[in-house]
């Protein structure tokens, strides 16, 4: 009764994949590119013939001093038309760039051990049809010297038996990849994958379906979880081994027109097609055979997990998303397979760990198998693992799975609707809301900042690999200058982009009209923050320089960036442009008016301190990291105090563009003295104003109520109620992969460093 | 013959079911009242095993319920449960096998049912093309394609316009008379009043009451007198003896008596005062759930 259930799924889930239209057309693809794939040579060869010349023929040179096969050649390729056969005294001669695409040079010799030695040589590939026919004419060439030698021995039979051995050599260095085996062992990986992936996502689609229809709670009524589990993955595995049985077909339909192909081309009447058999060996089919049964089984665990990763999900578009695990998981091993398996090295411990393991098994027990380091016991031992835990996998997998399915509430929802009561005030509920906003305002920066790594680092590598036909096609401005020039666009539309996306986000503020005594005053205030910033940042440039080189990073960027190597006067100014100026502009508007307008409702320190952390992360090396975060936090008070964009803009070109001249200066001694003392009498009076401006502070400070509001404002419990709402800023899965991101490409530059 | 034991169900720390049990006899219509969330759905979940109790158990002819029975249950859930792009027919032939029926069969009783509810043109247009209302009935016809003894219809009526309701209402009974116990819940009480002999009122999760509704109904009723006309106080005062007299306007009294053999005394001390109406109410399935719960009944 049960198992009639359990047919009838089965029946019902086949029918709906097979009778769909994606299946069709989807395995008129796969005929088409396989036919194709496999006879991509020949329909070359054959447009070739047919559009180029018809007249051109095939040059066969042969190189025979001891006249073993010359005539035995010249009597099969002289009867053909468009074959021209010449014996030569060498074929070293011909063996440069002149020679003919449809040339063959043919180097036949007396061998010891073979009795027959030849080497054929080409300048590309040509049809394989004369290939075959000269090594078939050598066979018999070499069977007829066996025959007249009288003393055979079991090894002369065997020797008998194998083809005459023949060097191959192609000349030209744009080999042709059209060879069959190659293709084959690509086909199947990919059909592998290909089959692997349709499975997965299959399984995922009709359980979430069958969850989002609810049809789920009718069936459950006649059948049970682990039954339905085992018929829902049953059926997908049926739809691959069909899938596998077309290919199959595909294949040797392929390889069919694949010999077709070579007969008509030769045009030889009773020539003989390919023999089909021989292509694939024993120890191709047992690969096969293991690959298959490894597959199936695999898939079927891999069904099972993935059906309860898709029960969990709530709607469709999750349940596409739900194969990305075990996807990821498939892929990771396949490269993992590739780098530890390979005919060139002996297999490993953590192979020989990993063949044992189900799921790792199917990759590793076949290829190990192929290139002979897997023996019987291990595939077995692999075997019964596997079996062992599709039993136990449909145990393991049927109380989640029933959990999983029968719980249509999503997870936010969940808390609220059993556990937690949900709390009916307004202010909640508000808060709920301001959590997602501030969210979303994480998934914007951190996107931002994706974008802007991404459109740096992928601009600078399309720069580096144009610049040559560049600056060939443009001979007024030398190489230099145009790099330059061009690293300068680079850095601006990779930093405006961003900043564009993350303006549109900006909350749109009033303007309101000012006074000229108020304009006047507000200048009088940033002229005063930014004298009173550079003592600050020269204190911060020299502790961060000093731990720097405490630690043991790399030295000045300046000098990993190459700065020296460049000379002329447009140079120097593209350089300060570069580094000074356009950094100055965009660097700003995106850190300070970007990042720190989304984020101003949350507050002014918090803001600064995220976009201190942005803005240390987009320096992209660890030397800088620091200094960058704490100048940061010094520009983004200077921003919230003063509220304009132009100081902190002075203040970084200031920064940057001390570092450029520095660096372009340095040998000439009088401007570097004249440039070094200037700097120092700026801090100096800087740091005087500072000292005077903290002593007045703490003089205010002494009065008992200035200290009573101050402990007002610094109210523990409303900060850390901030802090907490602020966080899910960072909530946001984009932020993760930012920092994953830059991970990756602190370390790249550090090394380059 | 259906009999639930001591059903509890926790979801967290939420008591959904609560120590619920209750009988239905063979032939009989058990309507299920209650509120959205009160864990009806819950219940029959339970009953048909998807969920499993955490006490208590489920009996069906003194079997427990489980896969090897369920072919004789008939189910309509709440939620709703077929698949959009599935014709009506590749639907019920899907269900249908998932109840060990025959291709055949499945045809023939689709039909049949399709031409009862006057719907035969929709065999094979794909579910999403339906309307709400025309998938209800789908379910319905699903839920009873097997020919099940027992019929279990979690809301059957929602999504319905009130000619579907008056067929679905027809077709229940009519089963009935076939001698099929049928099991339907619903959160609107005229539905459950109209249809049903049994009647069980579920509260969060707690049985409220569980009787027979003319049983229920005759004893509230028996108990409450509507009087009008005029009445000197001394008679009232020895009617108050019985039971307790709400006024209602001037000459209007509500009569709640204790004791229903009080009746004829009442009407016996009445005979002289000038009475333009004497009657014994009848009272609405909402009195008796305010009675007994206190509140009134929302839906």
């Amino acid at each position: 009764m049960k198992n009639s259930k359990v047919g009838a799924i089965v029946k019902n889930e086949l029918e709906k994949s097979i009778k769909n239209k994606w299946f069709v057309i989807l395995n008129l693809l796969l005929l088409i590119v396989t036919i194709v794939g496999l006879n991509f040579g020949n329909i070359k060869a054959l447009l070739k013939r047919n559009n180029v010349d018809l007249s051109s023929k095939m040059e066969i040179y042969v190189e025979d001093i001891e006249n073993i096969a010359y005539t035995e050649l010249a009597k099969e390729f002289l009867e053909q038309e468009n074959v021209t056969i010449q014996k030569v005294d060498s074929i070293e001669k011909y063996k440069n760039e002149s020679l003919s695409k449809d040339a063959i040079l043919l180097k036949v010799e007396k061998s010891k051990t073979e009795y027959i030695k030849a080497s054929i040589i080409t300048k590309e590939t040509v049809l394989s049809s004369y290939l075959e026919k000269i090594e078939k004419i050598l066979t018999s060439v070499k069977d007829k010297m066996l025959s007249e030698n009288k003393n055979l021995t079991k090894e002369e039979i065997e020797i008998i038996k194998s083809g005459a051995s023949i060097d191959r050599v192609i000349l030209s260095e744009t080999i042709d990849t059209s060879e069959s085996t190659t293709l084959g062992q690509l086909f199947t990986t990919y059909i592998i994958f290909f089959v692997l992936l349709l499975c997965l996502n299959k399984i995922a689609n009709t359980i979430s379906q069958e969850k989002m229809s609810k049809s789920i709670e009718y069936i459950l009524t006649s059948i049970n979880t682990k039954e339905y589990i085992v018929s829902k993955v049953i059926s997908m595995c049926l739809t691959v081994v069909i899938q596998f049985v077309f290919m199959i077909t595909y294949l040797v339909i392929a390889l069919m027109i694949s010999s077709l192909f070579s007969s008509a081309a030769i045009n030889i009447e009773g020539a003989n097609s390919i023999d089909i058999s021989s292509m694939i060996s024993l120890k191709t089919i047992g690969y096969l055979v293991l690959t298959f049964v490894f597959m199936c089984i695999t898939t079927f665990i891999q069904g099972v997990i993935q059906s309860v990763m898709s029960a969990k999900t709530t709607n469709i578009q999750e349940a596409g998303n739900a194969t990305v695990f075990l996807v990821t998981l498939n892929l990771i091993l396949y490269t993992v397979v590739t780098a530890l398996v390979s005919p060139l090295k002996t297999v490993g411990i953590i192979s020989y760990i990993l063949s044992v393991i189900p799921i790792a098994s199917m990759y590793f027990i076949p290829s190990m198998f192929l290139i002979g380091q897997a023996n019987i016991i291990q595939v077995i031992i692999a075997l019964v693992i596997l079996i062992a835990s599709v039993p136990l996998s449909l145990i393991l997998a049927e109380k989640p799975f029933k959990n999983a399915i029968l719980d249509y509430t999503n997870k936010k929802n969940k808390k609220i609707d059993g556990i937690e009561k949900i709390i009916a005030t307004r202010e909640y509920q508000e808060r709920m809301i301001n959590r997602k906003e501030s969210s979303k305002k994480g998934l914007i920066i951190g996107f931002s900042v994706i974008l802007l790594i991404i459109l740096q680092v992928v601009s600078g590598l399309i720069l580096s690999v144009f610049i040559e036909p560049i600056s060939q096609k443009i001979t007024f401005i030398s190489r230099d200058n145009i790099y330059l020039v061009l690293m300068c666009v680079i850095f601006a539309l990779s930093v405006y982009l961003p900043y564009l996306l993350l303006k549109a986000y900006i909350p749109k503020e009033h303007k309101e009209e000012k006074t000229k005594e108020e304009k006047k005053e507000s200048i009088i205030k940033c002229v005063k923050y930014i004298v009173l910033s550079i003592p600050i940042m020269s204190v911060i440039q020299m502790i961060c320089s000093f731990a720097v080189e405490k630690i043991g990073l790399g030295s000045d960027v300046t000098d990993a960036l190459g700065l020296f190597n460049y000379s002329g006067k447009l140079a120097s100014v593209l350089i300060f442009v570069q580094i000074a100026i356009l950094p100055a502009i965009f660097e700003e508007l995106f850190i300070r008016k970007g990042v720190m307008g989304i984020l101003k409702d949350k507050g002014a320190i918090f803001a600064t301190i995220v976009s201190s952390i942005v803005f240390a992360t987009i320096h992209l090396n660890i030397s800088q990291f620091m200094f960058a975060f704490l100048v940061g936090i010094l520009f983004g008070i200077v921003r919230t105090k003063t509220g304009k964009m132009y100081p902190t803009m002075i203040l970084h070109l200031i920064n940057n563009g001390f570092a450029v001249i520095q660096a372009l200066f340095y040998d000439k001694i009088v401007f570097m003295d004249i440039f070094t003392y200037s700097v120092i009498a700026v801090n100096a009076v800087g740091f005087c104003i500072l000292i005077y401006m903290l002593y007045k502070k703490v003089m205010e400070l002494k009065d008992k109520e200035s200290i009573k509001a101050l402990k007002e404002k610094l109210d523990y419990r409303k900060i850390k109620l901030d802090i907490t709402e602020n966080m899910f800023v960072f909530k946001d899965y984009t932020f993760m992969v930012c920092a994953l991101l830059c991970a990756i490409l602190f370390t790249a530059v550090e090394r380059m460093l | 013959m259906l009999e639930i034991k001591n059903l509890t169900k926790y979801f967290g720390i939420k008591k959904a079911v609560d120590n619920v049990s209750f009988k239905v006899e063979e032939g009989h219509i058990l309507g299920v009242l209650g509120k959205n969330g009160a864990g009806k759905s819950t219940i029959f979940r339970m009953i048909l095993n998807i969920l499993e109790p955490d006490e208590g158990e489920v009996l069906y002819n003194g079997q427990k319920i489980d896969h090897s029975i369920s072919d004789r249950i008939g189910y309509l859930p709440e939620v709703g449960s077929l698949i959009d792009s599935y014709t009506v027919y590749e639907q019920c032939i899907y269900y249908g096998k998932m109840k060990s029926m025959k291709s055949e069969d499945i045809k023939n009783n689709m039909f049949e049912l399709l031409e009862q509810f006057g719907i035969v043109e929709y065999a094979n247009m794909k579910i999403k093309e339906l309307s709400k209302g025309n998938k209800q009935k789908i379910q319905f016809i699903i839920s009873l394609l097997h020919n099940p003894d027992l019929i279990i219809l979690d809301e059957p009526f929602s999504g319905l316009d009130p000619v579907s309701v008056e067929y679905f209402k027809r077709i229940i009974l009519q089963l009935k008379e076939q001698g099929k116990t049928i099991v339907f819940s619903s959160h609107i009480m005229s539905q459950v009043e109209m249809l049903c002999e049994d009647v069980l009122i579920i509260n969060d999760g707690k049985v409220v009451l569980d009787c027979n509704l003319e049983q229920i109904k005759q004893e509230y009723s028996s108990k409450t007198l509507d009087i009008t006309g005029i009445i000197p106080e001394s008679t009232l005062k020895q009617i108050a003896i019985f039971g307790t007299i709400d006024r209602k306007g001037n000459n209007r009294y509500i009569v709640n008596l204790a004791n229903k053999e009080r009746i004829s005394d009442v009407f016996r001390l009445l005979y002289t005062s000038e009475i333009t109406k004497f009657s014994v109410l009848n009272v609405s399935l909402n009195d008796i759930f305010l009675d007994k719960v206190g509140t009134k009944y929302e839906e």
